[in-house]
């Protein structure tokens, strides 16, 4: 359905945002009800109905129609973040109810909410584009992902203090140690720090594509060390031009790489752990 | 020594085409344009350059199954314990349907 011309409304008016609103409730409706059926929450029950019509609101009072924007994909990841951000709020969540008997589901919801920060495009109803230019590769895309949510679960757990769970990522942790120190920043800013692509980018004097880029290569490589059985050779990260000055910057600055630092603080308790862990099968 | 020049006609060569007069190049005004501004930082990742295909709930089934196939692959070599594939198969699921359109959005 073709969407209305709202180009004769006064952006900010009364009228404009009321139509707005009016227009287009059921479509945020049915965006907070999709959040709430894939987190098996009552999109009502627990304020993800709330959260969308706020958002809608704030929405409809600063839209522009004389910008060419069209309202929806104006709208749409502010109303889904608005919904998800409730359904994290709502008790149902805090207690795991619907996520089912194992902590499984309950970790994977609080992953993929994380997973929206870091591929804000899916909020807009998009899959992330390929690592390279113009390529639609849907493969590619959900192995980023899957290695994306493994290295936040990782570090979900690396905050427990439990040895046992630094062992089960050990693997991963190490394949993190041994990238080129630039790569082992990026995944250590984004995931450890929680920092945004575009802050890094700033911070670097960079744009804000060179970290998405190099951050998707760094996914799709470090899935290929995950899945290729061991021995066999996987072709190493080259790092993209535009990331080199700051690649040799940090070299010549002596910077140390954080995973490498992370594994060798945590790799003595580890290694006592997993020598225990075997001893004791051994003797089971 | 000088090689003699053969009078016949090459072969194949036709008349020339007289030549257009070209149009002289004027000093043409530019309009409007009254101040160039310097040139201020762009980012290349407003609009679309980060946003790849859109999601539709007609490939939901292929998704889910890439993600299954994808998943077993990733798990398979035993690098990550497979207790942990539920919580990152589960999560990777979960956004992947909360992103698509919701009922009655697709149109």
């Amino acid at each position: 359905m073709p969407e209305t011309d709202y180009s004769q409304f006064t952006a900010g008016s009364e009228e404009l945002s009321n139509l707005l609103v009016q227009e287009h409730i059921g479509w945020a409706e049915a965006i907070a009800r999709n959040v709430a059926r894939a987190w098996s929450l009552d999109w009502q029950l627990d304020g993800l109905d709330g959260g969308a019509f706020e958002a809608l609101l704030f929405c409809a009072r600063r839209f522009d129609p004389k910008l060419g924007v069209p309202f929806r994909a104006y709208a749409r990841k502010r109303i889904h973040e608005g919904a998800s951000e409730e359904a994290r709020k709502s008790k149902a969540w805090q207690r795991g109810v619907g996520a089912g008997e194992e902590s499984g589901d309950n970790d994977a919801r609080e992953i993929s909410f994380r997973l929206f920060d870091l591929f804000p495009e899916l909020r807009e109803g998009y899959l992330p584009a390929a690592a390279a230019e113009g390529e639609d590769d849907m493969r590619g895309i959900i192995r980023q992902l899957l290695t994306s949510a493994s290295v936040i679960s990782a570090f979900n757990d690396s905050g427990l203090n439990n040895p046992e769970s630094a062992v089960d990522y050990k693997a991963m942790l190490e394949h993190l140690a041994a990238l080129d120190p630039i790569h082992q920043a990026i995944l250590w800013a984004m995931y450890w720090e929680g920092q945004s692509m575009r802050s890094l980018a700033e911070t670097w004097g960079i744009d804000e594509l060179t970290v998405i880029r190099e951050h998707k290569e760094i996914l799709s490589y470090v899935y290929g060390r995950m899945s290729t059985p061991k021995g066999k050779v996987v072709k190493r990260l080259k790092i993209r031009p535009s990331l080199r000055a700051v690649a040799q910057n940090m070299r010549k600055q002596k910077t140390e790489a954080p995973f490498a630092r992370f594994m060798s603080s945590i790799s003595a308790p580890v290694v006592a752990l997993f020598l225990a862990i075997q001893l004791a099968k051994y003797f089971h | 020594m000088v090689k003699k020049i053969d009078s016949k006609r090459p072969v194949g060569v036709g008349s020339s085409q007289p030549v257009d007069a070209g149009k002289a190049v004027g000093a043409g005004k530019i309009g409007g344009v009254s101040q160039v501004d310097s040139v201020t930082r762009s980012s290349a990742t407003d609009g679309t350059a980060r946003v790849g295909r859109k999601l539709s709930r007609a490939d939901r089934a292929q998704l889910m199954a890439v993600i299954e196939e994808e998943s077993e692959k990733l798990f398979n070599e035993g690098q990550i314990p497979a207790r942990k594939r539920k919580a990152i198969e589960g999560a990777v699921k979960m956004a992947i349907d909360a992103s698509l359109p919701g009922e009655g959005e697709e149109e």
